[in-house]
């Protein structure tokens, strides 16, 4: 048991801390986030990539750094406490990226690995549907088998990062929907091909982070299936444990960051003094302690046992319930000038639109009562529900 | 950053977990609670020789053995012996600590005052005279710590339970296994422990992180036999032609009950590592840290069984089911010493008034 980071870890987080500081304004916390345009996330995606922090745990002979995953948890950790942008390509780096190793065939992984670390080679991800969000194996994308390939049709949702990538992973059916999880197949398909259309949704505050992809009779060929016909559940499953190691790391990061324009705002509401508001503060820290050490328990699992364990299922519970108190705690300080938005609010209705979309949070990346339905399922034993 | 056990401590606490679960099965330790004296009486020499009282196990292993005394309430004086340092030489007897009186209510005051005084006979032996309450595990200690106000302030000292002019009175306690006692002394004979000022001072803060952590730590063992209980009562009932664990509202139950203890879990390991390292941390991050993880256990210990309780059904309501014996612990944990408002307004302090202390 040692808190401390190792002296080379130390030495590693250091060199990092001084790099963003270098490269970014100071501190976030004063107030909300600036705008990043798509010009400036792909610069950033680059001088990572250059200064050599894209790929820190692939191995070396793909273009990695070879690193184990606490150093990965470092860099997310000091990005999102410098307030760094957000990586245009996460889910190339740290869910495609490593399924492409374990699965991909040589030719997959020479055409997208190097090009995914350089930032060139976006992806998203094309799991979720209109009619498959938590039962992810009711997938109704089809792809059929032609001469040579396939041909995709259907229609794919709330996929981030969509709206400026150049490839998608996506998840659809080969087999008999009667199949289920058995009938599906993983492709890597060119969101420029011909027949892909990708729509930006509007979210409840107004912004588009994500979209939805429709495919008409979109042609790939044999080479654009990832892993083994019928072998996609897998894959993606994969895909989708590679974000838990460290992910739940990104997460207290950032919500650390968020707690401090918390502080920020009760003394800026002149509400410092509120009995209720101290305690709700105190709880919410409490509950951030909680997030921040537990991330670091099943971080130190994974590198002792190469599964971070149980813990990981609560995290994103956890993190989803507290930053939802959080920004409903920051827009009550505000008081009757909460029912303000945009430039007519307190810092420009950050906390408003914080507050709107952090009702997501227990939705996206596995819902709640699917996050609790595997704790009762795989930790305490209890018998499946459906 | 390792946040995990030793395998050392591992060791030391899967030795702990198999030896507490042969020994105290349910049944023992609900004999034992409704029994005059509330202790196993044979139960503190197996943990001399276990090396439970080896002065260099470090807060961390200690955690873990609290952690599993929750587990099964383990029916010795174990936490109020190991919340006072070890001693030199050491005496591996039973100990309690004395310190709730007229004018001290919270363990953050035992080093400002006392409504026992204490004084220095001509032939320089020290006397008490005073009462103090809610004394644990008093009838099975072989030792009691006080604190008491010399001419100099407030000092620390020890008596024999049983010495001239100590007179113990037990009082009713909600938990049997952890019954409190009156102590009450005219002119007793004491030894004392340490000078006045910055001695004592420091002698009683690490006496309330110890103390405070460990009660952490046997909250979240209390929380895991409480989840435990649920669970295997959710796997086995069938109502309606299914287990009831399989009804999502009683398994959403058990799985809160999981995420409040792993947190718990989490926090009191935390604690007792920056206790550990308290020579090497600045006061306020262990306070901080100490404050987290009291609050937080004793929320996951009462959550769980009340969960536990509702799950069980009926039968929970019955003195033969042992549930409300860990139900009674965990509500002990939350009146002892300082309310959990309290140590919120310490953190709330620390983190709004000091605008350089870490928060993150």
């Amino acid at each position: 048991m040692d808190l401390h980071d190792t002296p080379d870890r130390a030495d590693f987080r250091r060199r990092l801390r001084e790099w963003l500081g270098e490269r970014l304004p100071s501190g976030p916390v004063d107030g909300a986030p600036a705008e990043v345009d798509l010009a400036r996330l792909l610069a950033w995606s680059t001088s990572l990539h250059e200064a050599g922090y894209a790929g820190l745990t692939w191995p070396a002979e793909h273009g990695g750094r070879g690193l184990p995953p606490a150093y990965q948890g470092i860099f997310a950790e000091e990005c999102a406490l410098a307030g760094a942008p957000d990586q245009l390509n996460v889910i190339g780096l740290n869910m495609v990226g490593p399924t492409l190793i374990r699965f991909g065939t040589q030719a997959q992984q020479r055409r997208h690995l190097t090009p995914i670390l350089r930032g060139e080679h976006l992806f998203c991800q094309g799991f979720s549907e209109p009619e498959a969000g938590s039962d992810l194996a009711a997938v109704r994308t089809r792809a059929d088998a032609v001469p040579h390939g396939y041909v995709i049709n259907g229609d794919k949702v709330w996929s981030s990062y969509a709206h400026v990538a150049d490839f998608c992973l996506l998840l659809a059916r080969t087999g008999e929907p009667a199949a289920r999880h058995r009938g599906l197949t993983c492709f890597l398909v060119d969101l420029r091909a011909e027949g892909v259309l990708t729509r930006p949704l509007r979210q409840i505050n107004g912004e588009s982070n994500f979209s939805q992809i429709t495919l008409a009779d979109v042609s790939v060929g044999e080479d654009a299936v990832l892993g083994e016909v019928g072998g996609g559940w897998p894959v993606a499953l994969t895909t989708l444990a590679h974000e838990r190691g460290t992910f739940a790391i990104t997460l207290s990061a950032r919500l650390r960051v968020q707690f401090e324009r918390l502080l920020a705002t009760v003394r800026a509401t002149g509400r410092a003094g509120d009995p209720d508001v101290r305690a709700s503060v105190a709880r919410l820290h409490i509950d951030l302690q909680a997030l921040r050490y537990t991330g670091y328990r099943a971080l130190t699992r994974l590198s002792r046992t190469g599964d971070p364990g149980p813990e990981t299922s609560i995290l994103k519970l956890h993190w989803s319930q507290t930053h939802q108190r959080l920004t409903r705690l920051a827009w009550e300080l505000l008081g009757p000038e909460a029912a303000l938005d945009a430039e007519d609010a307190f810092w420009s209705g950050y906390w408003q639109s914080q507050l709107l979309r952090s009702r997501g949070d227990t939705i996206a990346g596995g819902t709640s009562e699917i996050l609790r339905g595997i704790v009762a399922e795989r930790v305490a034993g209890l018998p499946r529900s459906r | 950053m390792e946040f995990g056990p030793t395998s050392a401590q591992e060791e030391f606490r899967e030795v702990a977990h198999a030896f507490l679960a042969t020994r105290y099965p349910p049944e023992r330790v609900a004999e034992l609670a409704d029994s005059a004296y509330g202790h196993a009486v044979d139960g503190w020499d197996p943990l001399v020789r276990m090396g439970w009282l080896d002065p260099e196990l470090d807060l961390t292993t200690l955690a873990l053995l609290a952690e599993e005394s929750g587990y099964v309430l383990h029916p010795t004086p174990w936490w109020s012996t190991l919340g006072l340092p070890p001693t030199t030489p050491a005496t591996p007897v039973p100990r309690t600590f004395a310190w709730y009186d007229e004018r001290c209510r919270s363990l953050r005051d035992t080093a400002s005052r006392s409504a026992c005084r204490a004084v220095r006979s001509p032939d320089a032996a020290w006397r008490v005279s005073g009462t103090k309450r809610l004394v644990p595990d008093l009838a099975s200690a072989s030792e009691v710590v006080l604190s008491a106000e010399t001419p100099d302030g407030v000092a620390l000292f020890s008596a024999s339970p049983t010495g001239p002019g100590v007179s113990v009175t037990p009082t009713r306690s909600l938990d049997g296994l952890r019954r409190l006692s009156r102590l009450r002394c005219v002119d007793a004979p004491v030894r004392p422990l340490t000078e006045s000022g910055a001695a004592t001072r420091e002698a009683l803060g690490l006496i309330r992180w110890r103390t405070l952590t460990l009660l952490a730590a046997e909250a979240v063992g209390v929380a895991a036999r409480a989840l435990d209980l649920a669970a295997g009562h959710a796997r086995e009932r069938t109502q309606f032609g299914r287990p009831i664990g399989s009804y999502q509202g009683v398994a959403f139950r058990i799985a809160d009950s999981y995420l409040a203890t792993e947190l718990a879990r989490t926090l009191a390991y935390r604690a007792a590592w920056l206790v550990d390292q308290s020579a090497l941390t600045p006061p306020a991050e262990v306070d901080g840290a100490v404050a987290c993880a009291v609050v937080a256990g004793r929320d996951a210990a009462l959550a769980a069984c009340e969960h536990a309780m509702q799950v069980l059904g009926g039968i929970a309501m019955t003195w033969a089911h042992p549930v409300h014996r860990w139900y009674r612990r965990a509500l002990w944990l939350r009146s002892f010493d300082a309310s959990s408002s309290a140590h919120l307004a310490e953190l709330a302090a620390q983190l709004l008034e000091a605008d350089d202390a870490p928060h993150g």
